[in-house]
Parts: structure tokens; C-alpha cells; sequence
């Protein structure tokens, strides 16, 4: 590399590095889906989410494994406590990615053609064409999901796994192990890996029948080898996330992605979206008529800036022609064939990306029966990024060989090709740090205000962990609305109530999940429904309610509010669902909590003493039963629940009582995170798993019987009254947590041996 | 030597008749007559406007008034227009049926059949109806080509009124096949039943013909070419039988006349040029012909790509 290169690598990283600067002017770009909060508090996250399968994010329970987010949180939160500023810490994940994509395509194209350093520049604007691309500006960018990372992580694998299949040396699969490991945040996004990897498989074909029977073999073991490394490394979350598609687990996340419901949504979704043109794609511009439809922001972007240089963009397809007549003569016979597979995902990916070529719509439309491909329902979005890298190694590879044919003009087109992609990621500030969908000016990057911070530390102190709180003004997604400290912008996203205070709220719809309880919170507080509300949020275990009073009006008109409901959350609305006593305010007043109407425990039976160890453990204490009785846990029904009997039961089982209602008690929990005993429940035969049983659509209920203990289960099991009546004591436990742990052993099982080995290999070379 | 072709022309109309999934069995479609007419005052539609047209019905069960419209962007759903269409019996006070459509619905159907209860004793009676925008603007409206007006009737047949004797039945497939037949929609909807005579008669009859003469070669591909053109620019309906002879006999000639696969990928980027430089001018007919057609190209040059280079290691 030439002192030149080296300099225009160096100021491109560092521009990448100022770009959210640039963008967000100082605040916090966080919001959306996921909040983006990980990347500014992740150590919170890293306590309040990600160890335990059984989660809660502002929704009801679900058996949902979270734990992929560790290392990198683990990584994250060690920064944060280098670097000590939030706002660094996010700017700097906004640019990794970006960075880490510049930096691993130009080796992954390098390396996949064999390109000496004479095509340095060729190969720097390809990287520059697939990172700020204005696909990945909307479709990345703009939402900025953990799918972002594939940008970086896709071309460093492939890099890796490209000099494995030419040089099968171990360190290649350890590094691609690593990466993998602290950027497992990334591999979560299948659907996204699939949309690289199957227009792949199909170009595959290609080399298949380009390719000699032994090169094939040889390929294809040396991938079932590097593959089956990083599968096996990544099993402290993959075996959590898989086993619930296996065994068919009731309100898992892969239950609700197979619901009929959501299996529905496939063809009503790709007919109303699948309006595109492949000739955008074509000009490496996202689709345009989606972006109309439905009124996105991109719509502006078109509007103002891509719809007038539509022209300037032929210099795409231009270079994807000049490649093509060129390929044979300058390409050797190996590379032609990497050519060729190359072309021919690209065309597959523009099928996937698009959908909407003709009658390929109806094949498309068919693959929905296909089990599992309702998760490409959002193809526009899935297909986006690996659309995005094929184009790019071929823009990239086509501008080698318009260097090889034309050797005096190829400058021009360089040029060219450069100041067009500059042009295009010009929009990115105002895609980016766009106002909030359907406000005029209400901006989404925000200073979290300490008032908000204060008053969630008060809630930690001040409410338990086992009750759940109702946000209102209640939205049509799951999200709250935090306003600025000093101007009108705004948190919009995924309610970060229990990251910050540990106590999870139900802010909208979607809180339900997908399930049949979706809308009916809504449709209560249209018609006033007080009596039936009430029930409603008692059964939910929902105790509290906390209204924020200074959304600003424009967000109150949003898409996020439906504008009827959002109106009936008035004085009548408050005074019907709360008992009027204020439990908390905010120093400034904009958040208030008050008692629900009614009052329910996270656990309820008679006698009954509780106490939370972790979400996915509780200990029990039910005294004096005398023949049967229900245990009723509020939360959302799951098979994976169970209940064991403890032998030999203390005395002293609460410490301190932080609520008693009737029978009930809560005691204080100490919070325990692993106990080894824990895997006996692997093993261990559950207590009444028979009269497990679904309540009120939603919780779980169990019959206790004291008969049956005192005939199955001998004295160390329970005591005695005098009533003949027993005392015993349960533990509550979510048995898929243990895959978490199986996994975990698998993992460190697998690098311990690769880091063993590796280490062999260096003494070895070392010798 | 003719039992093959008439097999295959005897395929062609039946399951043209009892496969078409785009008019029902037993419904006859009519074209205009004469006498008929619609009234078009306006380009767009804007709301308030109307359209107003009047027919005799040439057959008994009115059911369906098609008309075609032109293609447009479609806005979001809830900017959507809304179309009121009504039908009467001339002479009738009020309408006898109302219906609203949203405008969204036009988009893929741009020859849209506007349906209403059957009138039975219909032939002979004439009809006015009127179709008016209720919230048409300028970006949501739609419009009628007045120099290119498509305008069908459809007549709903009862089962019991078809099969009640094998007269009836008989008639009505006669005209079945008739009205049928003489719509050039209808034929092109059939193309694909039509295959396999196509293929029939380019394996057995041209394919020798062009053997011999290899001096045919500029004129069979400029005129496939000008087929596709015409495709494009002529027929705004999708016709997959045709499109897939036109791929056919593109995919015979490039290996009879050993045309090189860049061929496809440079008339694929003209076809970029001009789907931009129609953008531009805001002549939004052809964009999904011209996106088909892209797509297409690539295709088939990547696929004789992947040939030459197996022929080549070879």
C-alpha cells in the first residue's frame, strides 16, 4: 500500500469516526425498536436483560433468549467505564460498523479475486459504494438495529473464511470465532445472514457447475469445518434460541413468528410492498415507491435530491456493463467463475431484494409456504444488506476490470463513480436525524433528562420488581415518549422504564406480544370500559400507573398515539383505573405514579410467602394447606414453568417484607444470578406439572394438594400442623434458562480447546 | 402429422375457457357497439368529476361494466381516491346500484371490472352509469385514455340457466368461444395454453427453415426485438404465455445465431436508459414492462454466460 492509500484510509476512518458528530450534534441518537440505549447505558442493559430467558421490555413475560447480547455489553460496559461519557461511547458504536465495513470489505474482495495493490483505489471506492450506499443509508442507518454490525461482520468473516478455504489454517476459523463471539449482537439478525447467504447458495450453482468434483469437495468440507466452529462457539445463546422451534414452546418469540397470525401477514405484507422496480437497485438507490406509499422520509430524499440525479446514477450500471464485456479477457479461468457466481447472486439477491418482477411475484408468494419464510414477509428490508455487499463486489470488481481494459480513461470513470456515491451519501443527515415519522420537526436525538433518570432511581427504590406499571398515555406500539430536557425533540422507542429502574411497564399494543390480547387494552380505553380495564390490568399483575404529561403535541398526533384513545386517557380515565393517591413525582412534575384500582401479587395463593431470586426464579412458602388450592403466577403462561419441592423447609423464610396483601406476602429476594443447584432442575421431576394450567387467557395456575405430598414425598419434603394440615416450600423455575447454561458450557468447551490449540500452533512455529 | 396440432389447438381453447383465472366461465364479455359511448370531459378525475357512459346489452345477466384505466403512481392508502361508480336502467329515477372504490385497487388492475347484481332480462335494454371521484386531487387521481378507451360488458350466466338443456348449453359455449376469442385480451391471456403449439410449430417447422437460411439472422432478431417493443409499448397487460415464446424464441435465436451474452446485458442497460429517461419525462406507462423486460435480459445473459464458460473448460 502506497504512503497515499495508507493517508486516504486513515482520513476516510477518521471521518467515519466524526460522522455522528456530524449527524446528531451532540445528543443521543436512541430510540426505535431497540432502543439504541445498549450502546449508551450498557451496563444497565447488560443487569436487567440479557442473562435470563424469561424477559420483559415493556411487554409481558416471554421466553425470549437474550443472551447473544453479553459479550459484546460485557465489552461495552468496560469502555463505558474507560471512556466515562455516553455520547462518545454511542457515536463510536455508530461508526464501528461503518469503520469495520470499510476497513474488512477491501480485504474480503482483495482477497476473493486475488488483487495486488495496484487496485487499491478501485477497491477503496467499492468499499465506499457498499458502506455509504443510500440502501444502507435508510435501510441501516436510519433504523440503526443490531443488523447494523453484519455490515462489518459479514466481509470480516468472509474474509476469514475465503483465506480458510485457500489456506486451511486453524487461526483463521479462532479470529472468525472471536469476532463472532463479541459480535454474536450481530449473528442474532438471521433473517438478515439469510438474505446474504441465500442469493449465495443460489449463485453457488454456478461454481458448482463451473467446478471439478474434488475442488468441490474440498470446498465443501472446509466450510463444514469453519461454519461448524463458529456454530459451535456461539452455543450460549444459539441453543436457547433454537430448542423452543423444536419443542414448540407456548409464548416463545418462535412461537410467535409461527402463529398463524403472523404466517397470515406474509402475503397481505409482500403484496402491499412489493411496488418496486429492479431498475433502483440497479442505480444503487433503496426502492422508491414503498417510500411513497407509505410516507417515509426517504420520500424527501427522492424529492429533493435522487429523483434529479437519476441520471448521475447510470454511472452504476454503466460500470456493471463495461465489467461484463470484460470480464473474459481480462479475468483468469478462476476468477471468471467467481465472476459468475458473483453475477448470478446478484441477480437472485435483486429477485429477493424486489420481488416485483412480473409473474416472479407469484414465486415469491409461494415461498411463503416454505416453513420458516414468513420471516422474509419485510423482503425489501431482509435482502437489503446482502443485496447491497454483491453489488458492491461486483461494482468493485467491474472498475478492476475497466482499469485492466481501458487503461488511459479508467481514471474518469473513477472519478466519476466516487463524486456520485459522495453525492448520494450526501442526504445521509437528513435521512438520519430525520423528525419523527408524520411531525413536521419534532427530532428524535435527545439528552435522557435527569429529571427522568431521578425519578426511575426513585422507582427502584420505591416499587417492587414483581408488579408491572401501565405507561400512558398508552401507545399503539410498545413504545414511551421521553421529551428533552430543553428542546421538543424526543425519546421515541421500546419504553427504557426497566432498564433504568428494573420494574417493567406495559406502554402500548405490541406489549402484549402477538397475542389475542393485543388490541383489547386499546379498545377498553376507547369505549370506557372502566369495570372490564380494571379486571384487565389486575390479571396482568399491572399495580401501577405513571403518566408523563409533557409529551409535546405534535408526537400526541403521532402515528404513536391512536388519536381517539389517546384522548380518552383523560381526568375520568385516570381517576377510573387509579386510586388518585400520588405514589411518585418527578422533581419537575412531568412524571407521576400512581396506585392502580385494585391491587394484585406477581404470585397469589392462600398463605402464600414469595420472594423473587432472579426473573426466572422464585422461592415459595405456602403454610397450613389442607387438601387443594390454586398458586396463581401473573405473568404470561409458558409450559417451561415449574414448580419443585424443597426438602427440609426453614423457619425463617422472609427477611424483609416489602408487601402484604391477605394471604399474600412479598419478602425482599436476594438476587442470586447462578446457583449450580440449578441444573438439578434439568433432571428433576416437577411438582403438579399436570395441573399446569392457562388462566384469563394469559397466566399460569397449578394445584396444590397436600394430599398427594403426603403420599408421594416423605416428611423431609413438609411439616406438619396440628390440623393435619402441611407448610412447604417451592421453588418457581423457568427450566429453559438451563439451556442458557448448557450453552455456555458448550462455548467454553470449544474455545478453551481452540485458545489450547492455537497455542500449540504458535509454540509450534515458534520452535 | 395433424392429429399433433389440432390435440394441441383443441388444449389451447379448452383450457383457455375452463383455466382462465381472469373471467369466470360463465361470464360472456362484450365489446362496444357503435351505439354505445362514454363520456369523458376531464383528463384526471378529479373530485366532483365524472364519467358518463350509456350501452344497449347485448345479452341477458348484466353483471360486470370493465373499464381500462391509465397507469398511475399510487399515493399512500389513506391519500387514496375514492371512486363512486352507480348503474341504472335508462329512464330509471334513481340508481339502481352504488358502490365506492378505493383508487389503490386500479393499480394492478387496470382493466377493472366494476360489479353489481345481475340485471336478468337485460339484452336489448340500455344502460347509463357513472363513475365520479369523491376525493380525486391531483396527486391521487386516476384517468381514462380517451383516445385508447377499453370499455367491456360482462353478462353472469346462472349454472342452472346453462346446463337446463343441451341447447342452452350448446349456445352458450358457442358464444362462449366467440366472445371470447375475438378479444384480443382474452387471446393474449391464452397465450400460454398456446405453447405448446408454439413450440410445436418453431422445433418442427421454422427451427429447419432457419437452419437453412442463416442470412435470416438480422431479420429474425431485429424482428424478435421489435416483438418486445411492442410488448412493452402496446400491450399494458402482463401476459406470461407470451412473454415466456418471446424468451423462448430470444433464447432459439442467440444459440442458432451464437450471439454473445454480452448482447443481453447491453440491450438490458438501453432498456435502463430509456426506463430513466422516461422517468424524467414523466411517462410512467411502460416502467414495469421495461422492468420485466431488464430482468429478463440479465438473465438470459447470465445463463449463456455460465455456458460459454463451460463450453470453454471444456
Amino acid at each position: 500500500m502506497t504512503k497515499f492509500n495508507k493517508i486516504i484510509n486513515l482520513v476516510t476512518i477518521f471521518l467515519l469516526l466524526a460522522l455522528p458528530y456530524y449527524l446528531f450534534e451532540g445528543k443521543l441518537y436512541v430510540g426505535g425498536d431497540d432502543t439504541r440505549l445498549l450502546y449508551s447505558y450498557p451496563f444497565e442493559y447488560l443487569k436487567n436483560f440479557v442473562f435470563f430467558t424469561w424477559t420483559n421490555n415493556s411487554t409481558i413475560g416471554v421466553d425470549q433468549p437474550n443472551q447473544f447480547l453479553v459479550p459484546f455489553l460485557s465489552l461495552w460496559s468496560l469502555l463505558d467505564h474507560i471512556l466515562n461519557n455516553k455520547v462518545i461511547l454511542s457515536y463510536f458504536a455508530f461508526s464501528l460498523p461503518l469503520v469495520s465495513g470499510f476497513i474488512y470489505f477491501k480485504k474480503f474482495v482483495r482477497e476473493l479475486f486475488n488483487l495486488d495493490s495496484n487496485y487499491d483505489i478501485e477497491l477503496y471506492i467499492g468499499s465506499l459504494c457498499f458502506i455509504l450506499s443510500p440502501i444502507i443509508i435508510f435501510d441501516q442507518l436510519y433504523i440503526f438495529l443490531t443488523t447494523v454490525w453484519l455490515l462489518g461482520v459479514i466481509p470480516a468473516i468472509g474474509y476469514y473464511y475465503i483465506r480458510y478455504i485457500k489456506n486451511p489454517r486453524f487461526e483463521y476459523i479462532y479470529v472468525s470465532m472471536v469476532i463472532c463471539l463479541f459480535f454474536s449482537l450481530a449473528l442474532f439478525s438471521i433473517p438478515w445472514i439469510l438474505g446474504f447467504l441465500l442469493p449465495l447458495s443460489a449463485g453457488a450453482v454456478v461454481l458448482l457447475v463451473l467446478s471439478k468434483k474434488k475442488e468441490i469437495i474440498t470446498v465443501i468440507k472446509r466450510s463444514i469445518f469453519f461454519s461448524g466452529f463458529i456454530i459451535l462457539s456461539q452455543s450460549f445463546w444459539l441453543l436457547g434460541f433454537l430448542i423452543p422451534h423444536f419443542i414448540h414452546d407456548k409464548n416463545s418469540f418462535a412461537s410467535r413468528i409461527s402463529s398463524q397470525g403472523f404466517l397470515d401477514t406474509f402475503s397481505p405484507t409482500v403484496l402491499a410492498t412489493a411496488k418496486g422496480y429492479i431498475i433502483y437497485p440497479l442505480l444503487n438507490l433503496f426502492h422508491r415507491q414503498i417510500a411513497f406509499d407509505f410516507v417515509w422520509k426517504l420520500k424527501d430524499e427522492f424529492v429533493n435530491l435522487y429523483d434529479k440525479t437519476l441520471f448521475l446514477d447510470l454511472i452504476f450500471p454503466s460500470v456493471l456493463l463495461l465489467g461484463f464485456i470484460s470480464y473474459k479477457r481480462f479475468l483468469n479461468k478462476e476468477n471468471r467463475k467467481i465472476y459468475l457466481f458473483i453475477l448470478t447472486s446478484l441477480l437472485v439477491s435483486l429477485f429477493l431484494f424486489t420481488v416485483n418482477i412480473g409473474p416472479l411475484k407469484n414465486v415469491f408468494l409461494s415461498f411463503g409456504n416454505i416453513p420458516g419464510f414468513v420471516m422474509f414477509r419485510n423482503f425489501y428490508d431482509k435482502f437489503a444488506p446482502g443485496y447491497i455487499i454483491i453489488y458492491s463486489i461486483l461494482v468493485t470488481i467491474s472498475l478492476v476490470l475497466i482499469k485492466k481494459n481501458y487503461k488511459h480513461k479508467y481514471v474518469w470513470v473513477n472519478l466519476a463513480i466516487f463524486a456520485v456515491i459522495i453525492l448520494n451519501f450526501s442526504a445521509v443527515k437528513h435521512t438520519v436525524n430525520s423528525p419523527l415519522w408524520t411531525t413536521d420537526n419534532v427530532y428524535k436525538t435527545i439528552t435522557i433528562p435527569q429529571e427522568y433518570i431521578s425519578f426511575t432511581k426513585d422507582i427502584d427504590k420505591k416499587i417492587s420488581p414483581t408488579n408491572s406499571i401501565l405507561s400512558i398515555p398508552f401507545t399503539a406500539s410498545l413504545y414511551s415518549v421521553i421529551k428533552d430536557e430543553n428542546s421538543n425533540r424526543v425519546y421515541v422507542g421500546t419504553s427504557p422504564l426497566k432498564l433504568f429502574s428494573g420494574v417493567n411497564d406495559i406502554s402500548g399494543d405490541m406489549s402484549f406480544n402477538f397475542t389475542s390480547n393485543t388490541d383489547i387494552a386499546t379498545q377498553m380505553i376507547l369505549k370506557r370500559q372502566y369495570p372490564k380495564l380494571n379486571k384487565f390490568l389486575y390479571d396482568h399483575n399491572i399495580n401501577y400507573v405513571l403518566v408523563t404529561k409533557n409529551i409535546p403535541t405534535p408526537v400526541l398526533s403521532s402515528y404513536i398515539f391512536y388519536p381517539t384513545a389517546e384522548r380518552n386517557q383523560d381526568d375520568q380515565f385516570l381517576k377510573a383505573v387509579s386510586q388518585g393517591k400520588k405514589i411518585l413525582t418527578s422533581s419537575k412534575g412531568n412524571y407521576v405514579i400512581y396506585a392502580a384500582k385494585k391491587r394484585n401479587t406477581l404470585l397469589s395463593s392462600k398463605n402464600l410467602i414469595f420472594k423473587k431470586i432472579s426473573p426466572v426464579k422464585y422461592s415459595l412458602s405456602i403454610k397450613k394447606i389442607n387438601g387443594q388450592q390454586s398458586l396463581e403466577f401473573n405473568d404470561s403462561f409458558n409450559p417451561g414453568w415449574k414448580l419443585y419441592l424443597k426438602s427440609n423447609s426453614r423457619s425463617s423464610f422472609c427477611g424483609d417484607i416489602v408487601y402484604k396483601n391477605g394471604n399474600v406476602t412479598e419478602c425482599r429476594g436476594d438476587f442470586v444470578f447462578f446457583n449450580l443447584y440449578d441444573f438439578a432442575y434439568s433432571w428433576m421431576k416437577p411438582i403438579f406439572d399436570s395441573s399446569h394450567t392457562q388462566i384469563n387467557k394469559f397466566s399460569n395456575k397449578w394445584i396444590i394438594d397436600s394430599e398427594y405430598i403426603k403420599k408421594n414425598w416423605n416428611k423431609n419434603y413438609y411439616t406438619t400442623n396440628k390440623d393435619g394440615s402441611i407448610n412447604i416450600e417451592l421453588v418457581l423455575y423457568f427450566r429453559p434458562q438451563n439451556y442458557f447454561y448448557y450453552g455456555v458450557i458448550i462455548s467454553t468447551i470449544v474455545f478453551l480447546s481452540a485458545t489450547c490449540y492455537m497455542i500449540y500452533l504458535l509454540k509450534k512455529n515458534y520452535e | 402429422m395433424i392429429l399433433i396440432p389440432a390435440v394441441l389447438i383443441l388444449f389451447w381453447i379448452v383450457a383457455s375457457m375452463f383455466l382462465n383465472n381472469k373471467i369466470s366461465l360463465s361470464v360472456l364479455i362484450y365489446g362496444k357497439k357503435n351505439t354505445d359511448y362514454i363520456q369523458v370531459n376531464t383528463g384526471k378525475l378529479l373530485k366532483g368529476k365524472t364519467i358518463n357512459g350509456q350501452f344497449r346489452a347485448q345479452d341477458n345477466y348484466l353483471g360486470i361494466v370493465i373499464l381500462r384505466f391509465n397507469q398511475f403512481v399510487k399515493t399512500d392508502y389513506d391519500s387514496e381516491d375514492v371512486l363512486l361508480f352507480k348503474i341504472r336502467e335508462k329512464g330509471s329515477k334513481s340508481w339502481q346500484f352504488e358502490n365506492t372504490y378505493k383508487s389503490g385497487l386500479l393499480e394492478n388492475n387496470l382493466l377493472f371490472p366494476f360489479g353489481f347484481p345481475v340485471f336478468d332480462q337485460s339484452r336489448g335494454k340500455i344502460y347509463q352509469f357513472q363513475i365520479e371521484s369523491l376525493n380525486g386531487n391531483n396527486k391521487n387521481a386516476v384517468s381514462i385514455d380517451k383516445n385508447n378507451l377499453t370499455f367491456l360488458t360482462g353478462y353472469k350466466y346462472p349454472r342452472s340457466q346453462i346446463l337446463s338443456s343441451k341447447k342452452n348449453t350448446i349456445e352458450f359455449f358457442e358464444r362462449k368461444i366467440i366472445t371470447s376469442f375475438t378479444s384480443l385480451d382474452f387471446f393474449l391471456s391464452s397465450f400460454i395454453y398456446l405453447l405448446p403449439l408454439l413450440f410445436y410449430v418453431l422445433v418442427f417447422l421454422a427451427y429447419p427453415i432457419l437452419k437453412k437460411h442463416k442470412s435470416t439472422k438480422n431479420i429474425f432478431v431485429a424482428g424478435l426485438l421489435l416483438s418486445i417493443l411492442i410488448d412493452i409499448v402496446l400491450l399494458k397487460e402482463i401476459y406470461i404465455g407470451l412473454w415466456i415464446f418471446l424468451i423462448a424464441c430470444w433464447i432459439s435465436c442467440s444459440i442458432r445465431y451464437k450471439l454473445e451474452s454480452k448482447i443481453n446485458f447491453i440491450i438490458a442497460f438501453v432498456l435502463i436508459l430509456i426506463w430513466v429517461l422516461l422517468i424524467q419525462l414523466n411517462i410512467l406507462d411502460y416502467q414495469n414492462k421495461i422492468n420485466i423486460w431488464v430482468y429478463t435480459f440479465m438473465v438470459i445473459g447470465l445463463v449463456m454466460a455460465v455456458l460459454d464458460e463451460k463450453k470453454s473448460k471444456k
